[in-house]
């Protein structure tokens, strides 16, 4: 008698928490009524004389499903940036910081980003979907001494990179559409 | 248009179909495998947990072919992961 | 990054009793609920919770991919077992009439196989997550 109470309750929880998954913004706390979702769950198919399929679902869905989700996201927050450009545009060292790297720091701040600066000699980086990580080339233009700041169209970001750079003369922010900028 | 036409209508029809074979299954069902695993399960297969029972000896193809669908996912993901730059 | 000293405490004091839950599964799965696949995944979430202690770690690849080949040729092997005694694939190796203690045997191969498998797997899996994602829990 008190286990169906405790399973009517519980069903109630695991709406509000559906519910909650679907409306909300932040992510990491997405994963984590995600991991609170499973646990629920699991507590159902106990009830439901099911103990198998609550013994996978507790181990699966409540701790290995979030930390792949949570690594897949802590991956998005970093803005890579591959330098090109010869002198000292982008140097980070303390006291004497280049323009553009002031200008990338501002812009990541207000984001929350990491700001990762990778310098040419690196190669190509590697890792998971590479082509796809890289957020923005910077290059030198030879001919006409211009700062070009490369990055996706399809990125929400380079608009407010490009606003914040529209009253720099030498620098300009070029937006290239996806799959050209995997050479 | 036409294409929503056609997809409520594919619902509708999946709706229907799904709460007409609720309502009429109750002629077909028995519980001959039910009664059959809970007399013979033990002593055939020697296992006290029916399911073990069913998934490591009735059913163990399933089994193996559940086990060989992971590692084909492994060795994916880990390929995906290490000839990025080849493919793509 | 480093880790808050309390989570490495506690991941300290809850990793044997993880493994050893996860083993328990593995090993009582045909009397109690449980089995290869949950067992594995049990493991597998302890084996997680070394990334917590020590986050330089990252095991190698190469060896773990290979042992889960090997253990899934093992199960394949110990299937076909049944092929010699019974004429048919897929089963029990003991005789249909057999003693029940020696079918356990099979089960519990069997179960303990599946269970290194999957574990080896979920391991291999967020492992390359961690080492290609470039992000230290």
């Amino acid at each position: 008698m008190n286990i169906t109470i405790i399973g009517n309750l519980l069903q109630i929880l695991l709406i509000i928490i559906a519910l909650t998954i679907v409306l909300s913004s932040d992510n990491i706390k997405m994963v984590i009524f995600f991991s609170a979702f499973s646990l629920i769950t699991s507590g159902l198919y106990y009830f439901n004389k099911a103990p198998d399929v609550a013994l996978a679902e507790v181990a699966i869905g409540s701790a290995i499903m979030p930390l792949i989700l949570i690594i897949s996201i802590s991956k998005q927050r970093v803005f890579m940036v591959v330098n090109y450009a010869d002198d000292d545009f982008l140097s980070s060292e303390e006291g004497k910081e280049g323009r553009g790297y002031e200008i990338l720091a501002s812009f990541s701040e207000y984001y929350k980003l990491k700001l990762e600066i990778h310098p040419k000699e690196d190669g190509e980086p590697q890792g998971l979907f590479t082509n796809r990580s890289v957020d923005l080339l910077v290059e030198k233009c030879p001919s006409t001494n211009k700062y070009l700041l490369k990055g996706k169209k399809s990125s929400i970001l380079m608009n407010k990179l490009e606003q914040m750079t529209i009253d720099k003369w030498d620098i300009e922010v070029l937006k290239i559409k996806e799959g050209e900028t995997d050479d | 248009m036409t294409r929503k036409i056609f997809l409520i209508a594919m619902l509708t029809s999946i709706f229907i179909l799904f709460s007409a074979s609720i309502f009429k299954s109750e002629k077909y069902l028995n519980d001959f495998s039910k009664s059959y695993y809970l007399s013979n399960g033990f002593y055939e297969t020697g296992s006290k947990n029916i399911v073990t029972g069913i998934y490591l000896d009735y059913r163990l193809f399933d089994s193996i072919f559940e086990a060989s669908i992971l590692l084909i996912v492994v060795s994916g993901i880990i390929f995906i992961s290490t000839r990025d730059d080849k493919i793509l | 990054m480093k880790n808050s000293s309390i989570l490495v405490c506690i991941s300290r004091i809850l990793f044997p009793f993880i493994l050893l839950f996860g083993f328990y599964i593995i090993i009582n799965g045909h009397v109690s609920p449980g089995g290869g696949f949950q067992g594995g995944a049990i493991l597998a979430t302890a084996i997680l919770i070394t990334y917590f202690i020590d986050p330089e770690r990252i095991l190698n690849l190469k060896f773990l991919i290979n042992l889960e080949k090997s253990s899934f040729i093992i199960i394949l092997l110990i299937v076909s077992l049944s092929f010699l005694t019974r004429g048919v694939f897929f089963t029990n190796f003991v005789p249909i009439d057999g003693e029940i203690d020696i079918k356990k045997i099979f089960l519990i191969a069997l179960n303990f196989f599946i269970g290194m498998k999957v574990a080896l797997g979920l391991v291999s899996v967020f492992s390359t997550f961690i080492k290609e994602g470039g992000y230290r829990i």
